[in-house]
């Protein structure tokens, strides 16, 4: 046993330094590259294409209120437009036979897919056609992490800035993003994808005699070039209901690491992009070690709930394998898991539902503590710039000094708009599980239709459900059948304010910093790129997440793990 | 199965609930605006 034990903890160990090396020799030409094209003056001739369909002076840059406008505007649009072909899918081509998407299920999948939620209330392969896939959930994947990475590449270049209104054009921030950015890392990604053995075609099912005389319907798509931009962009829809624990999508261990990878490429980089972008990279290296040190601590303990855990079942396993591929077992089906949750992604190699009560709990965890660990594309990087302010702040008062981060001070309206951010998700959160039990007719609901197991289990699916609407993650404990009109509408409300409005006081932020000047670096600066502030910064997150949370984790998975 | 107007009261419904949703973060953003 304890030799079993010490050959899977250096398993693990080599999984997580193989990824960190490659996240090493990417982190410095991507990170610089991500600040290049947010900074660069000259338009490709695509892009001035595109400027001019959409009727966009590229060389006009928009206070933050109009930004903010924009991507209010642009989101807005893009979840009608989803809504809409998910309703029209059976007059489209390539739909496969299948109906219009049921209203309030096309309603929770168009928000989801627009804040980079891609929570997923359905079987893909049995509910949406090809056209919907690609036209309009595909696109999604693009846009949507392009929104998340222009709006804190904004918050960043207001730091950087003095005594102006203007913050950027997100018409240009989101162009180059897709443009620059994702479309080639994705092409890229899908050709290893599809080199490791994931399909791309767009063949419809076949129906095929297995080898011992049975009979069985194959699905095909358009999968490698979906599942790409789904990691990339920590997004996390699956083309398959089975999403990265299906063998089209996910079929061996090269995949596997490619995906995890790809989970955190684009978040760490954007930490060397912030470094340069306010001059001092040292800044950049001290955001990105607070999230090193929280990520690996959380891989850690997942890894370790997943593989100690004794009872007749895992005994007779081998390990505590329910809900898990053979071809992963509980050291990658726990990376995977901690990787999905401490980014947006919202993927899965295995259920998350049968994690063990503890393991389950921490990938809960990582998303109550703002998934920026180093989380989402861009929403990783301006929700660690937030937990920063108010870590600046709380040091401030320590000592008695007067607040500021890279020369920007932080007062009353800039701790607002911190605090108004902080509040809304754990809102979002905790009001949605509440009503969802507080409320008899919804409470018979979700006890009697959506739960698959009563007490403490089923009480943590539905928090699972609402934390990882709110925090736009997408994954699920997947028991939790949410295919209901409460947790279609519910969620898809979560998901919506979940997203955009910490956009609003994110870009709020920006404009405040943008405005002020630069205040000189005294004596009595906090030195903002040292252990020290990295150890405080730490603090910040792990103390207003557990003031928050705790209660309400030990209703259920402290509960049920300590029982 | 959903018959044709209980599709379209739906679909009505749930559009208008977009568009509310939205209406209400953009009044957030002008009310912070206004702080």
């Amino acid at each position: 046993m304890t030799g079993s034990f010490t050959a899977s903890a250096w398993f693990a160990v080599a999984i997580i330094a193989t990824i960190v090396g490659i996240l090493a020799l990417t982190y410095r030409p991507l990170g610089a590259y991500l600040a290049w094209v947010y900074t660069a003056r000259k338009d490709l001739a695509v892009e001035r294409g595109v400027y001019r369909v959409v009727g966009v002076n590229s060389a006009q840059e928009q206070s933050w209120g109009v930004y903010l406008r924009s991507v209010i505007a642009f989101s807005a649009i893009g979840i009608l437009l989803v809504y809409l072909v998910q309703r029209t899918q059976n007059l489209l081509p390539y739909s496969l036979g299948l109906p219009p998407v049921e209203p309030s299920l096309a309603f929770n999948t168009a928000i989801s897919f627009v804040t980079n939620t891609n929570w997923q209330s359905y079987s893909p392969e049995l509910t949406m056609g090809y056209t919907v896939q690609l036209i309009g959930l595909a696109v999604q994947n693009f846009v949507s992490a392009a929104v998340g990475i222009a709006v804190a590449i904004t918050l960043v270049r207001a730091i950087a800035r003095s005594r102006t209104n203007i913050v950027g054009n997100f018409w240009v921030d989101l162009t180059r993003g897709v443009v620059r950015v994702l479309l080639p890392l994705a092409v890229v990604s899908a050709i290893l994808l599809v080199a490791g053995g994931v399909i791309q075609n767009l063949s419809v099912f076949q129906d095929i005699t297995t080898l011992t005389g049975g009979s069985q319907s194959l699905p095909g798509g358009p999968v490698a070039s979906q599942e790409a931009i789904k990691l990339l962009g920590t997004n996390g829809g699956g083309f398959f209901n089975a999403n990265s624990a299906h063998p089209f999508e996910n079929p061996n261990g090269f995949t596997n690491l490619l995906q995890l990878v790809l989970m955190f490429l684009i978040p760490v980089a954007l930490t060397r992009t912030f470094g340069i972008m306010v001059g001092d990279k040292r800044q950049g290296y001290a955001i990105l070690a607070a999230m090193g040190i929280i990520a690996i601590t959380s891989v850690s303990l997942l890894v370790v709930a997943e593989t100690v855990g004794s009872g007749s079942a895992p005994t007779a396993a081998g390990a505590a394998m329910e809900g898990k591929e053979t071809r992963y077992g509980p050291i990658l089906s726990a990376i995977f898991g901690a990787f999905s949750t401490l980014t947006s992604t919202g993927a899965v190699n295995s259920m998350h539902d049968s994690f063990t009560a503890l393991g389950g709990g921490l990938a809960m965890v990582n998303m109550m503590l703002g998934e920026l660990a180093p989380g989402g594309v861009g929403s990783g990087l301006y929700g660690i710039l937030i937990v920063a302010i108010i870590a600046v702040f709380v040091a401030g008062l320590m000592v008695g000094r007067t607040p500021e981060y890279l020369g920007k001070r932080i007062g009353r309206r800039e701790m607002t708009f911190a605090s108004l951010y902080i509040l809304t998700t754990p809102a979002l959160v905790l009001a949605g599980a509440a009503l969802s039990f507080a409320i008899p007719a919804v409470r018979e609901s979700v006890t009697g239709t959506s739960m698959a197991n009563s007490g403490l289990h089923g009480f943590s699916e539905v928090l699972y459900a609402f934390t990882s609407a709110a925090n736009n993650n997408g994954s699920a404990f997947a028991g939790l059948t949410a295919s209901t009109p409460w947790f279609n509408t519910a969620l898809g409300v979560a998901m919506l304010l979940g997203r955009l409005v910490p956009i609003v006081f994110v870009l709020a932020l920006a404009g405040s910093f943008a405005a002020q000047d630069k205040v000189p670096v005294t004596a009595g600066t906090l030195p903002t790129h040292k252990p020290q502030f990295v150890g405080l910064l730490i603090g910040t997150i792990v103390i207003v997440s557990a003031l928050t949370y705790f209660p309400v984790l030990a209703l259920g998975p402290l509960a049920e793990g300590l029982l | 199965m959903l018959t044709l107007l209980e599709a379209f009261v739906l679909d009505l419904a749930f559009v208008l609930g977009i568009v509310a949703l939205i209406a209400l973060v953009a009044l957030v953003g002008r009310a912070v605006e206004k702080l």
